[in-house]
């Protein structure tokens, strides 16, 4: 116990030091957070080259933001908000173009590639569902993020939320089962 | 035969395993960028000078840039056609102007894969101005113009990034 706090406090430094504008503070933060932050933003794009720009842009940003953490919730309840925020952020600004010019108005479906090799069974799946499916089921069920929340913050309906976590729980047990069979 | 999965069981599965990890070292982009962009507080004490000095060079250039922009354009552009024309005419002049600030702090051009992706991006800005040609007034062509000059701008930053990473070494 006597170790967490001692973390903890080390932590609180890294953070004051940094919104100083110590670099070396925060790249000690980002040690400590980078992988669930990848985690989240990787199965929230479901592409991993992607997913590394966008965490280096999370980060980035979390820069930026770092003068507005007020200590009211815990710094990784913040930043997990902040990582949500700026990869919902820039994936719908980047799709509206991508899906036009690129993709020529296919729907193309991302398969997990053969660097999937650490990724879950379930993360596999994951990465195969369309975007808005993708990200309710993300934040549902594997952030604990309410539909209310959820709705909010991607400018759905509630229910809309509720039918894409359901969608997408039917989809990956349709997979399971097929690559089971 | 393999036994069915529920969703609980592969959720189950999914918490007792490894999260996965990127794949290269994602730091050496952002410090950089960090070290462009200091946030409105921060002093750059930790910053070595030939960074700053650089950082505070692009600086300047973004804002002496973007007081000539809209003065500039006292003939108001009649088409987002037009705009991205100009846009395109101040993204060459902003990768020549960083080009040269790091050619002449030592750095080399970038090559190999950064070379060949910069290039491409140069190709897709053709590309979207060409269909912008086609289509003058066509509001997402031009939002995707600025998402790739960003790229470029960006990618830039990491080429010499990388050089620098690995003169310190």
């Amino acid at each position: 116990m006597q170790q967490l706090d001692t973390s903890v406090d080390h932590e609180d430094k890294d953070i004051a030091r940094a919104i100083a504008g110590d670099v070396n503070a925060f790249q000690r933060l980002y040690q400590t957070y980078v992988g669930k932050v990848y985690g989240l933003v990787l199965r929230l794009c479901g592409d991993r080259s992607q997913a590394d720009d966008m965490v280096q842009e999370v980060f980035i940003q979390l820069w930026q933001k770092l003068a507005n953490f007020r200590g009211d919730s815990k710094f990784s309840t913040w930043l997990h908000a902040v990582a949500t925020n700026v990869t919902l952020t820039e994936l719908r600004k980047q799709k509206r173009w991508y899906q036009r010019i690129i993709k020529a108005g296919q729907q193309v479906q991302q398969e997990a590639d053969s660097g999937a090799m650490d990724l879950s069974e379930l993360d596999r799946y994951v990465m195969k569902l369309p975007d808005q499916t993708r990200w309710v089921f993300v934040l549902a069920a594997l952030e604990g993020m309410r539909h209310e929340e959820i709705a909010d913050q991607l400018g759905i309906a509630v229910g809309t939320s509720k039918a894409q976590l359901h969608r997408a729980k039917q989809l990956i047990e349709e997979w399971a089962n097929h690559d089971a069979a | 035969m393999t036994q069915r999965k529920t969703l609980e069981q592969l959720l189950q599965q999914h918490q007792q395993q490894a999260a996965p990890a990127p794949n290269k070292d994602l730091w050496q982009g952002i410090e950089h960028a960090l070290v462009r962009q200091p946030q409105g507080k921060a002093n750059a004490s930790s910053v070595t000078k030939p960074w700053f000095a650089i950082a505070a060079s692009i600086l300047m250039v973004a804002v002496l840039v973007s007081q000539w922009w809209p003065k500039n354009t006292t003939q108001q552009p009649q088409t987002i056609y037009e705009l991205a024309q100009q846009l395109n005419q101040t993204q060459d002049q902003q990768v020549e102007l960083i080009k040269a600030r790091f050619e002449a702090a030592g750095y080399k051009a970038p090559s190999g894969n950064f070379a060949e992706s910069l290039a491409n991006l140069q190709q897709a800005r053709k590309q979207v101005t060409e269909s912008l040609m086609k289509s003058p007034n066509d509001r997402s062509l031009l939002e995707m113009l600025r998402w790739v000059n960003q790229q470029e701008l960006k990618l830039l930053d990491q080429a010499y990034a990388k050089q620098s990473r690995l003169q310190q070494l």
